[in-house]
């Protein structure tokens, strides 16, 4: 399957992201051996944890093959490759999704500090508006020049996923678009 | 049929027709309805909220525009109607899953009992469904049958909600450990089982237990309502809690509002609540759904809450 | 026994331009709805359900099944364009029709899903309408323990789609399981393993999962691949008109032929699967998919194979017509859609139940004939959507990722409405693009997902029910049994297919060090 590339980290070899992953999952397993839930009997004996600790048994089984395993010393090409910036910017991408989420769709998960924060900010709870900002923002980031295309396509997009979805049915948020459509309901 | 055609228009929930600005001229309610709707499109709650939706605008004067908020065993919906400011224009049409869902949870994120109910706008009766020509296949057989300890155990089987009436029934003759109550996450499974002969009885809804009535014999009605007039001629004479004399379960679908809401808008949407149900489109709609409107007004169904909340209470450790 | 005078009525009912146009609009908004990660055929039924208040029997049933058929398909367009399957039914799509895209052939993998979608559903719709009776009385024998042991046959079928890594094939299975647990104990409705959180309490959806692992794991990875390969970025972004103009290899006939194995296999399997309640299309798809690749390894599939995409397609399409099996046996839905499907017949004044056939024969007559028109349908508007995403997919990744990713937050939220699904999505998308750097396979972890509740669920209600006597509840029946043993002989098969496609691995990797050697030297 993979390079024995040696020059690759022994961090991102198979036997080193298994050993990562078998703290982490020890971890879990003490956190889930803390917990009364697990413990519970159920009305037919099984206790309320025993299928989760069992799962969790055969992951720290299966990685444990992998820590020991006949590839341990590979890496696979993509693992090879990886950065830690490269992470970064997986996780700072995901960021950049929930907070398009949460001004797009005015969510606020049940937290005051939240809401008071999007209360703040303008147009949240708009859909067409924050889509158009979260699609220019990410080709842009992504390296679509010059930066009026990434716009024009932006706009374009947002505007036909908008009209598909009003089309099915399907609501999607819109404050000041549906207004001066006389489409928002109130 | 014109008039149907708006209004099935305004039930597509596309909005499109239930644009209006809300004005405050201090008559209630003054603008959009919320209807949220606890779980995902296409379930039994969500049907009703489009039929009813269908004719919101007649009898409010605004639309009603309806907000499917699944997940969590509907504890979403009621959570997200617990978020939304206490005026009046938010309603959760809501069934005994979400109640169960956070009587059920260790720490849930709302308390079922502090909520304010506008009107009851149907009631299930849990109906058992058991083979022909058995001893069990009455209800005084079955009484019979279970008191006899020689005989095996007997498996019903159903979806909580509906498990929770034979349950409630046998726990006040002290014959509730004489069954197996088997929980399913659907009725169609159940029924399946059912049919397959996997277990001995099924518990079920009304229109449910009326496409069974040909070739089964239909026990108890765990509820004290009496049938409608379809159900009767497909089932006969039923026995229900109200004639055998026990304490009823009455699994309620009911329109509950946020707890502050204050008393005089939960009464007003109680009553607009009844007007809707009396629409012809609606009766109709809902007839062909095989369901029944039972209608509450605020405080009728706020006392009958209580009882129902009280019985499930009880009865719930029988699961765990 | 065919009532004539009523299938005259039938016909007159359904060729009538309207029903025909309904038929289309079904079809098309299907397609669409399916293509859009996260909206499923549920979804858009539900949406269309009241506009049918006010149609006609025929027209409503068009809508309708017409809807239901594109979604179904729908889902493999932008599994195969975008590696972001539009359902979850779609996913077992992803693994050989993107890398068909990746490799040119877009619109070959994009016609082989359309043809193995509309035949499989069309069989699966003849065998439907000539046997519904008698496959409702099959699935009557599937009770806890039998279903119980189906699950674990399934499961079995694991180590053909674990790759070529088997202990991380295997902790992918477990991964699934152990998601699975979260949420309620089938017995008592207790929630656990939620992390303490309410909103997990009825645990993961399948729909934010999949679009998670499958759909953000892939677009995480082409950021990141995007920021390795700096110069390549520059030189797309100059040729995105270009890429738009371009043609592609189509699908000869013979190729489609080729296809007969795997597209029964995903016939038979998506006829079963779908006419037991609550497994779904899903299931149908990853079955087929496991069975094909285990049934020829000679094919490879996996590596990017018109076979693959076959296999999937025709598994998940083939269960839309077996679905109504119970619906119009017994009256019980199966799943969801055949819920919604009943409740427009109970509006049309068809109450659906074994007595349909003689009470209403016009009706069943009528959706029998939708049933088969809408494939005929779902060929030529499938066909239209197939080429303008195949097009779409050619999109420069700076264009595309930024989409897809927008398509996944308003896909996790629109299914249920739920805010919380979103955060799971993007939770899963790391776990997903971890997956794919650490390449543990994806299949086997969505396959325990969704049977390993299952096969638990039904365990514990056969223990339920047999007082906890494990013999009678793993051995009720001749059926429990056969099947049973069904599942020893396969796990014997496939350990020793296992040995020998290693063995070959092994010729293979030598032979390949050679040829690397001698090319050195």
């Amino acid at each position: 399957m993979a390079s024995s590339d040696r020059s690759v980290g022994w961090l991102r070899t198979n036997q080193g992201v298994a050993a990562c992953l078998v703290v982490a999952i020890l971890i879990l397993l003490g956190y889930l051996l803390s917990q009364d839930w697990v413990y519970q009997q159920q009305r037919d004996g099984f206790r309320l944890g025993f299928f989760t600790i069992v799962s969790t048994f055969v992951m720290l089984v299966c990685v444990g093959f992998t820590l020991i395993g006949k590839q341990k010393d590979q890496a696979t090409p993509e693992m090879a490759k990886m950065q830690p910036n490269h992470w970064i910017r997986a996780f700072f991408g995901l960021f950049t999704m929930l907070i398009y989420y949460i001004l797009a769709w005015d969510a606020h998960f049940s937290q005051e500090w939240l809401r008071a924060i999007i209360d703040v900010i303008p147009f949240t709870g708009d859909f067409l508006i924050w889509t158009v900002v979260f699609l220019t923002f990410g080709m842009a980031m992504l390296g679509v020049r010059p930066l009026t295309s990434a716009i024009a396509a932006g706009a374009i997009v947002s505007c036909v996923i908008f009209g598909l979805f009003l089309l099915i049915g399907i609501n999607l948020p819109q404050s000041v678009v549906g207004h001066i459509l006389g489409t928002a309901p109130v | 049929m014109k008039l149907m055609k708006l209004t099935a228009l305004a039930a597509m929930g596309a909005s499109l027709a239930l644009a209006t600005p809300a004005i405050a001229d201090g008559h209630y309610p003054s603008g959009t309805i919320k209807t949220i709707v606890p779980f995902g499109a296409g379930g039994g709650t969500d049907r009703w909220a489009r039929v009813m939706s269908s004719v919101g605008f007649d009898v409010f004067g605004h639309g009603m525009h309806v907000q499917n908020r699944g997940g969590a065993g509907g504890t979403i919906g009621w959570k997200y109607m617990m978020d939304q400011k206490a005026d009046g224009h938010s309603i959760l049409l809501a069934s005994p899953t979400p109640v169960m869902a956070a009587l059920m949870e260790k720490n849930p994120p709302y308390d079922p009992e502090n909520v304010r109910i506008a009107a009851y706008y149907s009631v299930m009766k849990p109906t058992l469904v058991a083979p022909k020509g058995k001893p069990y296949s009455t209800w005084a057989g079955l009484v019979e049958y279970l008191k006899d300890d020689s005989n095996k155990k007997l498996t019903i089987g159903g979806t909580m909600t509906q498990l929770l009436g034979p349950a409630s029934l046998l726990a006040q003759l002290g014959l509730e450990k004489r069954v197996i109550l088997v929980p399913y996450s659907g009725t169609g499974k159940a029924v399946n089982d059912y049919l397959g002969g996997h277990i001995t009885m099924v518990n079920v809804t009304t229109s449910t237990a009326v496409g069974l009535a040909d070739k089964n014999a239909i026990v108890v009605n765990a509820s004290d309502l009496d049938y409608n007039k379809k159900a009767i001629a497909a089932m006969g004479d039923v026995p229900n809690a109200k004639t055998l004399g026990l304490t009823p379960f009455n699994p309620p679908r009911f329109v509950a509002m946020h707890p502050d809401t204050p008393d005089a808008q939960v009464e007003a949407m109680g009553k607009k609540m009844g007007e809707l149900l009396n629409t012809k489109s609606v009766k109709r709609l809902i007839g062909k759904l095989g369901e029944d409107i039972v209608y509450l007004d605020a405080a009728a169904s706020e006392a009958a809450y209580k009882k129902v909340m009280a019985e499930a209470k009880k009865y719930l450790p029988l699961f765990q | 026994m065919i009532n004539v005078d009523a299938l005259y009525d039938a016909i007159a009912l359904v060729f009538t331009w309207q029903t025909l146009m309904w038929i289309a609009i079904g079809v098309t908004i299907g397609v669409g709805v399916g293509a859009m990660p996260g909206l499923t055929a549920t979804t858009g039924i539900a949406l269309m359900l009241p506009l049918t208040f006010t149609m006609d029997q025929a027209a409503a049933l068009g809508l309708l099944i017409g809807l239901y058929k594109g979604a179904i398909y729908g889902g493999s367009i932008s599994a195969i364009s975008f590696a972001t399957p539009g359902t979850s039914e779609a996913a077992a799509t992803v693994f050989d029709g993107h890398k068909l895209m990746t490799r040119g052939k877009g619109k070959k993998a994009l016609l082989i899903a359309l043809y193995a979608s509309v035949t499989a559903d069309f069989l699966s719709d003849v065998i439907t309408i000539l046997i519904a009776p008698l496959l409702a009385l099959v699935a009557l024998q599937f009770g806890p323990s039998e279903r119980f042991w189906l699950m674990v046959l399934a499961v079995c079928l694991l180590g053909a789609l674990s790759g070529s890594h088997f202990a991380k094939g295997m902790l992918s299975a477990a991964m699934g399981l152990f998601i699975g647990t979260i949420g309620a104990d089938p017995v008592s409705s207790v929630p656990r393993n939620t992390f303490d959180l309410w909103w997990l309490g009825e645990g993961i959806h399948l729909i934010p999962l999949v679009v998670g692992i499958f759909a953000m794991g892939a677009m995480l990875e082409k950021i990141v691949e995007m920021s390795t390969v700096k110069q390549k970025v520059k030189r797309l972004g100059g040729t995105m008109k270009g890429l738009f103009s371009m043609g592609g290899e189509g699908l000869s006939f013979k190729e489609y032929l080729s296809c007969w194995k795997e597209m029964s296999i995903g016939l038979g399997v998506g006829t079963f699967v779908g006419m037991l309640p609550g497994l779904g299309s899903t299931v149908g798809a990853f079955l087929s998919y496991g069975i094909a690749k285990q049934a020829s390894p000679e094919k490879k599939i996996g590596t990017g194979k018109i076979e693959g995409v076959a296999a999937a397609e025709a598994g998940n399409n083939a269960t839309v017509g077996p679905t109504l099996v119970p619906l119009l046996a017994f009256g019980i839905p199966g799943s969801a859609v055949a819920a919604l499907i009943g409740a427009a017949l109970m509006l049309q004044g068809a109450t659906p139940g074994p007595r349909m056939f003689e009470l209403f024969p016009t009706i069943i007559y009528s959706l029998f004939i939708i049933l088969l028109l809408g494939n005929i349908f779902n060929l030529g508007i499938g066909r239209m959507f197939a080429f303008l995403y195949a097009k779409l997919g050619e999109l420069p990744p700076q264009v595309l990722v930024p989409i897809v990713m927008g398509m996944a937050v308003i896909g996790a939220y629109s299914y249920a409405n739920n805010e919380w699904d979103v955060l799971v999505m993007l939770v899963f998308g790391i776990v997903g693009l971890f997956m794919r750097t650490f390449r543990i396979p994806e299949a086997p972890l969505i396959i325990t997902f969704l049977l390993a509740p299952q096969a638990e669920e039904n365990l514990r209600r056969g223990l339920l029910i047999n007082e906890g006597d494990w013999i009678a509840t793993l051995m009720s029946s001749p059926l429990a049994i056969g099947l049973a043993i069904a599942v020893v002989v396969l796990t014997y098969i496939s350990t020793r297919m296992r040995i020998a496609e290693r063995m070959t691995e092994i010729a293979d990797d030598a032979e390949a060090a050679e040829a690397e050697a001698k090319s050195n030297s």
